[in-house]
């Protein structure tokens, strides 16, 4: 039984780092494309897709590091099933219903858009709840919440989602419903604050890792 | 005898009426601004793998030094290469560089 982190440990936190990042740059190219149809479309939608296929590399490259690293004992059914780990089981299984959500955004939409233009949009917009869970998932199983750089990258990535979200899509939207876009600018604007206090309140604070699940023989300290 | 190509422009020629020529500079220039475009993606896309890549490694040995020393990290960066090239024979410092017992000054300029 290993008691301290590994190499792939290591990995595990980086690859899943870079997703979350990437992930965040797919949803601000995918806010820009929706809002400016017109605005490079060709290059716009080109790296949208490009970018979102690189998260399928990095997230599978973070999952396969988890579940080949020994320090946490996860395996597969831990990354396929989402609240069943023993590890963190409640905030490793939002990441699990993530992925889940980032493999229909991904499957309805390649090769080609099968559905119906109306039931491919709405299923779409679920990675807006995909990114969120993502996020809430990268901040409450990391063991590295409270590293600077870490802590740094989630900010510029939820700033990075509000902003487009605000500048671009409600802007865009605000003239023809007004009252349906300030509801939902609302929304978002309360999403992002609600999980910067849950987070100041839970990950960020000092005896996380024990009230978030990990197994006692993993703590470093009693 | 074949027939000449459509849009060849031979000396024997007749040359294309007005409204054909700005038709085929339009044409020429969506194709070369769909060139351009793509080569863009090419750029933007490898930049961004790039990045994403060095932000991987960077953050690896971030997380490293801060969960395990550095040490850990040097050892996790001997086997990763280890692990890629077998026949390297890289080994991890087996302790601290400790200063030499003498020391004997050793020149190194000057003749005999």
């Amino acid at each position: 039984m290993t008691t301290a982190p590994s190499p792939l440990w290591f990995l595990d936190r980086s690859a899943g780092e870079v997703t979350l990042l990437l992930m965040s740059a797919v949803v601000i190219l995918g806010i820009i494309r929706a809002a400016l149809p017109t605005a490079s479309p060709f290059l716009v939608e080109g790296i949208h897709i490009n970018l979102a296929l690189m998260v399928i590399g990095f997230g599978g490259l973070h999952i396969l590091a988890a579940i080949l690293d020994p320090f946490a004992r996860l395996g597969p059914i831990d990354a396929l099933v989402p609240f069943v780990s023993a590890y963190r089981g409640t905030w490793l299984g939002l990441g699990v219903i993530s992925g889940y959500l980032y493999g229909v955004a991904i499957l309805t939409s390649w090769p080609a858009r099968r559905l119906p233009r109306g039931t491919w949009r709405w299923l779409h917009r679920t990675m807006y709840v995909g990114w969120a869970l993502a996020l809430m998932h990268s901040l409450a199983t990391g063991s590295d919440v409270r590293n600077e750089t870490f802590l740094f990258l989630n900010l510029v990535a939820v700033a990075g989602v509000l902003v487009a979200f605000l500048g671009y899509r409600v802007a865009e939207g605000w003239p023809k419903l007004p009252l349906l876009w300030a509801a939902l600018a609302v929304v978002a604007v309360m999403t992002a604050l609600g999980i910067g206090v849950w987070a100041a309140d839970g990950p960020l604070q000092a005896g996380w890792a024990r009230s978030s699940g990990t197994p006692p023989d993993l703590l470093r300290s009693p | 005898m074949t027939e000449p190509h459509e849009e060849s422009q031979g000396p024997n020629q007749e040359p294309p009426p007005p409204w054909r020529v700005g038709i085929d500079a339009d044409r020429r220039k969506r194709r070369r601004r769909f060139t351009n475009q793509r080569e863009a993606l090419r750029r933007l896309t490898v930049g961004a793998a790039v990045a994403a890549t060095g932000l991987n490694a960077v953050l690896f040995v971030q997380t490293g030094l801060d969960q395990s020393g550095a040490a850990a990290v040097q050892n996790a960066i001997v086997s990763a290469v280890n692990a890629v090239f077998p026949g390297a024979g890289l080994q991890p410092p087996a302790n601290l560089p400790s200063p030499s017992p003498t020391t004997r000054p050793i020149a190194t300029t000057g003749g005999s």
